[in-house]
């Protein structure tokens, strides 16, 4: 496993699509941060709303170029037909999902590290020069919900390109049903209320402030637990990759 | 330089004990309607070349697809020393498989390539220019693939089957897209090979070259086996002699009076099979003929596959899709191929210093 988790890293490094992936992540965090303290007249309403600017790095869809990273990592073996050594190296599809699974994982939590340290040395300068004075320990709990959306995304995407396996479709179905068609759900009654188990009702669950009542209540649905929204995401994440290894990865490769 | 071949821990040796490859039964049906391969069964010994030949669409890559496990067979099984390629502990130091020219990322570097297959393999990275040295990419290993030759692209794939050292080979029309420069590369390289004792088996529509490096064949057609073993005995008593006279009505009497059934295509050509030249040159001598030519026509590789495959390329049924027997002399028109042209024996290696690399 150590091998296949090494050769998982080496793919990855070996192109500059983790270069740009980042670049964009840092410049989504920038300018999360940059709205969640300028968006704010007042010092006094800033310093309501420093949980706000605490979880920019994940709110401002800094997760979306991390979904797609995830879904390269399987698709772009399929598109350029790199699967076929991959799979003579590694026959078992399950060991070759669950390398990916564990490399992405340690991307995705290296990314989040990134776009946080970002984050705080934008914020907390800025937050002090407008009189809010706080710390990361004061804000540990909105930095780890942060950090597990970050670092969670990329497990969703590599899931979905498990499943989806082609690299058009999966990158547009993804990131459409991730901006707009799970937002849809909230507008249909009844089948409102699995919004929270999506991904992007449990990026809502995690990111909205859990003291503030009502925002966490949308449209008559309301949304779970920032803690049982990281479990949601994990699920989707493990839940589609064991679907496409079992699946979709496991068809003839021809 | 290391020795090219030097095993890496882990290593299967060459020619080891475990390298045949038996289909048995082998069936693919794709959509539950298009039967590419039916009940195929044959079996690759241990250190032979076998050429796997057949027209297009026959099923040869499907049928390296599901040895190696990339293509679930509807029926049958196929085994590599006796254990299905998916089951194999490290699959890369037993077989070694280059199925197309196009499996690379464009973007890297034909090294870092062979690197992540090192470590999918747990080989230790200096394999990866090791083979890049052995066909003659050392040049080029730093850059991206996108900028390769076709050739220099079966090249990179040839590299990576010898990563592992293994003492199988599977290899699916490795010269398709090469020049004739490449070709003849290719050519030493599988005597180099074979040299070794590896069992390889090579799909590829170049009869020729295949007749020059393979010790067996095996013959497809509409998925179904047409024939298998090796060249000499699949040709074996199909020679002709062909004699050209200007009395050529005694020289009939004569061989039919031999116990043979000679053919006159024409008025001064006498064709006859399964007779050594000097038996005919005999008879004529001791009939009193004249001779004005006295040759014998091999039947080689190429007749011998055209006339196992007749059909496919005309979109004729085989009769019955039994392999048909070969046997009397056929006519057929002229092949879409060129006679075997026998050159000198190729030396396989590297590019030599002060000579220029073939760049594929």
């Amino acid at each position: 496993m150590v091998g296949l988790i090494r050769a998982e890293f080496r793919k990855l490094l070996t192109t500059q699509v983790w270069f740009w992936m980042l670049l964009l992540c840092v410049g989504l965090t920038i300018l999360g941060v940059v709205g969640s303290i300028a968006g704010q007249e007042t010092d006094l309403d800033l310093a309501l709303h420093v949980r706000d600017v605490m979880i920019s790095a994940s709110s401002a869809f800094t997760y979306i170029p991390l979904f797609v990273l995830g879904v390269l990592a399987v698709t772009t073996e399929y598109r350029y037909q790199t699967i076929t050594p991959t799979v003579l190296a590694t026959p078992s599809r399950w060991a070759l999902i669950t390398a990916k699974l564990i490399t992405y994982a340690v991307v995705g939590a290296v990314f989040a590290i990134i776009c946080l340290a970002v984050q705080l040395a934008m914020a907390l300068p800025w937050l002090s020069g407008r009189h809010v004075h706080t710390t990361i320990g004061d804000q540990k709990g909105p930095l780890l919900m942060a950090f597990a959306v970050l670092a969670l995304f990329a497990l969703v995407g590599l899931g979905a390109g498990a499943l989806l396996k082609n690299q058009i479709v999966a990158v547009t179905v993804g990131v459409i049903f991730i901006l707009v068609l799970a937002r849809l759900f909230l507008l249909i009654p009844g089948v409102k209320y699995i919004y929270p188990y999506l991904p992007t009702g449990a990026v809502d669950s995690i990111s909205t402030d859990p003291h503030n009542h009502d925002d966490r209540i949308i449209n008559h649905v309301h949304l779970i637990a920032p803690g049982a929204g990281v479990v949601v995401l994990l699920v989707w994440g493990l839940a589609l990759a064991i679907l496409g290894a079992g699946f979709t990865m496991n068809r003839d490769i021809s | 330089m290391t020795h090219p071949y030097a095993a890496p821990p882990g290593a299967g040796t060459p020619s080891g004990p475990d390298g045949r490859i038996v289909v048995n039964e082998l069936t693919k049906v794709f959509g539950g309607r298009v039967r590419a391969v039916d009940r195929l069964s044959f079996t690759v010994e241990p250190g032979s070349v076998t050429g796997f030949l057949g027209p297009n669409g026959a099923g040869k890559t499907t049928t390296l697809r599901m040895i190696l496990g990339l293509i679930h067979p509807t029926g049958g099984n196929s085994t590599i020393g006796g254990v299905p390629y998916r089951h194999l502990r490290n699959p890369m130091t037993v077989v070694g498989a280059a199925l197309e020219a196009s499996s690379f990322h464009p973007a890297r570097s034909g090294r870092n390539h062979l690197r992540i297959l090192c470590a999918a393999a747990q080989l230790p990275d200096r394999r990866a220019d090791e083979v890049l040295d052995l066909v003659g990419l050392h040049d080029a290993a730093k850059r991206k693939v996108r900028g390769y030759s076709m050739g220099m692209r079966q090249r990179l794939g040839l590299a990576a089957t010898l990563l592992g050292n293994p003492s199988i080979l599977i290899l699916d029309e490795p010269s398709n897209g090469l020049d004739p420069e490449g070709i003849r590369w290719l050519r030493g390289f599988f005597r180099h090979l074979a040299g070794e004792g590896r069992t390889v088996l090579v799909s590829s529509h170049l009869l020729n070259e295949v007749q020059e490096f393979a010790d067996r064949v095996v013959i497809l057609n509409r998925g179904q086996l047409v024939r298998q073993g090796s060249i000499a005995e699949l040709t074996a008593g199909t020679d002709t002699v062909v004699v050209r006279s200007p009395q050529p009505g005694p020289l009939v009497e004569a061989l039919r009076g031999a116990g043979r059934q000679p053919d006159q295509p024409d008025g001064n050509t006498v064709r006859v099979r399964g007779i050594e030249m000097a038996e005919v040159g005999h008879l004529a001598f001791t009939s009193g003929v004249e001779l004005h030519e006295l040759r014998t026509e091999r039947f080689d590789l190429e007749e011998l596959f055209f006339t196992l495959t007749e059909g496919a390329y005309s979109g004729q049924a085989m009769p019955g899709q039994q392999a048909p027997q070969f046997g009397p002399p056929q006519q057929f028109g002229p092949p879409p191929g060129q006679p075997p042209q026998p050159g000198p024996p190729q030396q396989f290696g590297p590019p030599q210093p002060g000579g220029a690399p073939w760049s594929g």
